[in-house]
């Protein structure tokens, strides 16, 4: 289906084994690839500091070592395919993306967040903004019912 | 409509200069090219007989910019940089007899190798070879080497070798970098025009005349984007989708304000995401197909941001007054016809194609080299081996002009042609066997990819003994 629209949904997700265990989350910052095809490309896995990412030859899809993951978002700032997300449970929700726009976010920033298909699903802060050759990995606070559904952010009328 | 801040660009524009369009002063930045400079100041159209006309492929292939240049005519704007005083006219005749006129006096290049093209497959050919130990030159009919890596603003696929993770324009940085360290010699402005049975290349080189009868040669033109027929097609405002990245990403000029991109292949995925970066607002995606053609993360990229990707819909027509103002798209039925009733229409000033491109092969096929046809690969492509020798010995193809693929393997392919080349001229050598049995294995490795199928057929119709999985024998 993902094919036709561009549009991924969890149950696909979660049945390719991407989607942590929310009591993961619950921990801390975990890293979830939504990277549902094979691409020829493992730009994850050298990149990660705790080679917590393994990519089968050049065109696996990338396996998380929840355990090991440290939730730090190196990940999200080099995959090409802007497919990795950090999503953290503990009181609250935050998920982190890629971001490669205008104006450049700052933390305190109040942002719109769009869910996987554009939609606007409600206003998120930022609460963290580090970047990764050119992209910012920015940390939102989201409501907490919608960690797997924030996967953009925009500034109002920007 | 120039870009001045940009979230992964920093333009850096040379000193002001100005120019003559018609009559009229135009502003520019050294380091643009005349199309560019002139899109920028809001010059849209270039040729309004018989019909409007604006600029379509904006690398060199197609009419839509050619324009007279202190009395030259048929001067393709997109490839003449901007200078102080320069008389720029639009080019209304096309009766024959204005061609270009013939470059003046004669030098001999001496050189081992020579690669036409400094795109990733013919700057990676030319590394590979000058590694050896051979003396290499790179003609390049632009102002400016790297080929069409300079436009692209994405991070690559691939891995650490295959520069994955970069982004092409810092792709191309790197290459020309490699290429001047390893004592690789590139002309810019420097269209090869003829070869000779003697194997002598002629190449107009700014104006003057340069022959070279290099050992070993290395053609890697690159492919041109297709166009489509429909009503208003020509209208300014139609162009490929390469000649937008061209515009905003190499220039920092806006091509538009509001985009219709037809096809969601990669490259119409990635090209809506680019305009997006250029505060370009783009209204939807059409693809004919049922499916997405690209990789689906690049799309769910302009999804999330709410770009529409309609599928199963094709652009009707492009209507306006001397330039594009409405964009009329419809629902197709299952035999890729517009279903009456279900027209849609955009109020767009920018059409985007993005429906393909075709292998340019004409120096091969000139050159009398076998070719073949493959839709597959876009097009007439030459009949090589595994080693991307085509039936000319010591004539060796790279990159898309053997077959419309993906940088990744334009980058590979540049690497065995340029490590074969350097083999026919040195002999056997271990060391460079070796380096190109890794190359060949890492390319079937990037084609394993269930996108690859289409290719990997169309290679076994015009290699040598190809095998299934995309290695060869």
């Amino acid at each position: 289906m993902y094919r036709r629209t561009g549009v991924v949904d969890k149950e696909t997700l979660h049945s390719l084994g991407l989607v942590p265990p929310v009591e993961r989350m619950r921990r801390g910052t975990v890293a979830v690839a939504e990277c549902v095809e094979e691409i020829p490309c493992n730009v994850c896995e050298p990149a990660c500091p705790v080679k917590a990412i393994r990519v089968e030859g050049l065109r696996g899809r990338p396996r998380i070592d929840w355990d090991r993951c440290t939730g730090c978002g190196v990940c999200v700032g080099v995959c090409p395919g802007q497919a990795i997300f950090l999503v953290d449970l503990r009181g609250g929700a935050r998920v982190t993306l890629p971001y490669e726009f205008l104006p450049k976010l700052r933390r305190g920033d109040e942002v719109e967040v769009l869910g996987r298909d554009g939609r606007v699903l409600g206003r998120g802060v930022v609460v963290r903004v580090f970047e990764v050759n050119k992209t910012q990995v920015v940390t939102v606070e989201v409501p907490e019912e919608l960690y797997m559904e924030v996967r953009a952010v925009r500034v109002k009328g920007g | 409509m120039r870009i001045w801040e940009h979230p992964v660009l920093r333009f850096e524009r040379g000193r002001e200069v100005s120019f003559f369009f018609d009559g009229k002063r135009v502003t520019a930045y050294e380091g643009e090219s005349v199309a560019a400079a002139l899109w920028a100041s809001g010059v849209k159209c270039l040729r309004a007989v018989p019909e409007p006309q604006g600029p379509f492929c904006m690398i060199g292939y197609c009419s839509g910019c050619m324009v007279r240049v202190d009395g030259r005519s048929k001067v393709r704007a997109c490839l003449e940089p901007v200078r102080d005083g320069l008389r720029v006219e639009s080019d209304v005749s096309s009766a024959p007899g204005f061609f270009e006129a013939a470059p003046e006096g004669g030098e001999e290049v001496v050189a081992d190798v020579v690669v036409v093209g400094s795109g990733p497959s013919g700057l990676s050919a030319a590394i590979a070879a000058a590694k050896s130990g051979l003396s290499v030159v790179v003609f390049e009919r632009h102002f400016r080497p790297g080929g069409q890596l300079v436009k692209q603003t994405h991070k690559f696929f691939g891995s650490g070798e295959l520069f994955g993770g970069l982004r092409g324009f810092q792709i191309a940085e790197v290459l020309v970098r490699e290429a001047g360290e390893a004592g690789v010699r590139i002309y810019t402005r420097s269209p090869v025009f003829g070869w000779f049975s003697e194997g002598v290349l002629a190449v107009n080189s700014g104006g003057r005349l340069l022959t070279v009868k290099p050992k070993a040669l290395i053609v890697s033109t690159g492919a041109v984007e297709r166009f489509l027929p429909f009503p208003g097609n020509t209208l300014p405002g139609v162009m490929g989708a390469g000649a937008a990245q061209t515009l905003m990403n190499e220039y920092g000029v806006k091509p538009g304000e509001r985009a219709v991109v037809v096809g969601a292949g990669n490259v119409g995925l990635i090209v809506s995401y680019q305009l997006l970066q250029a505060g370009v607002e783009v209204l939807a995606i059409v693809e004919v197909r049922p499916e997405i053609g690209g990789w689906f993360v690049h799309a769910a990229k302009v999804r999330r941001l709410g770009v529409p990707i309609l599928t199963e819909h094709t652009v009707v027509r492009a209507e306006g007054a001397g330039r594009v103002e409405r964009v009329v798209v419809a629902r197709v039925g299952g035999d890729f016809q517009p279903v009456e009733g279900s027209e849609v229409v955009f109020n767009a000033d920018l059409l985007l194609l993005a429906v393909g491109l075709t292998p340019e092969t004409r120096l091969l096929a000139e050159m009398g080299a076998k070719m073949v046809w493959s839709s597959e690969l876009g097009g007439y492509v030459p009949y090589r081996n595994r080693y991307m020798e085509t039936s000319i010995p010591g004539v060796f193809v790279a990159g898309d002009a053997s077959g419309v693929e993906e940088a990744t393997t334009a980058l590979l392919t540049g690497r065995v042609a340029g490590l074969s080349a350097a083999l026919r001229v040195l002999g056997p050598r271990g060391e460079l066997v070796e380096e190109r049995e890794r190359a060949l294995r890492l390319l079937g490795e990037v084609r394993g990819t269930q996108f690859s199928a289409k290719v990997i057929e169309g290679l076994r119709r015009v290699s040598v003994g190809v095998q299934e999985d995309g290695g060869s024998r």
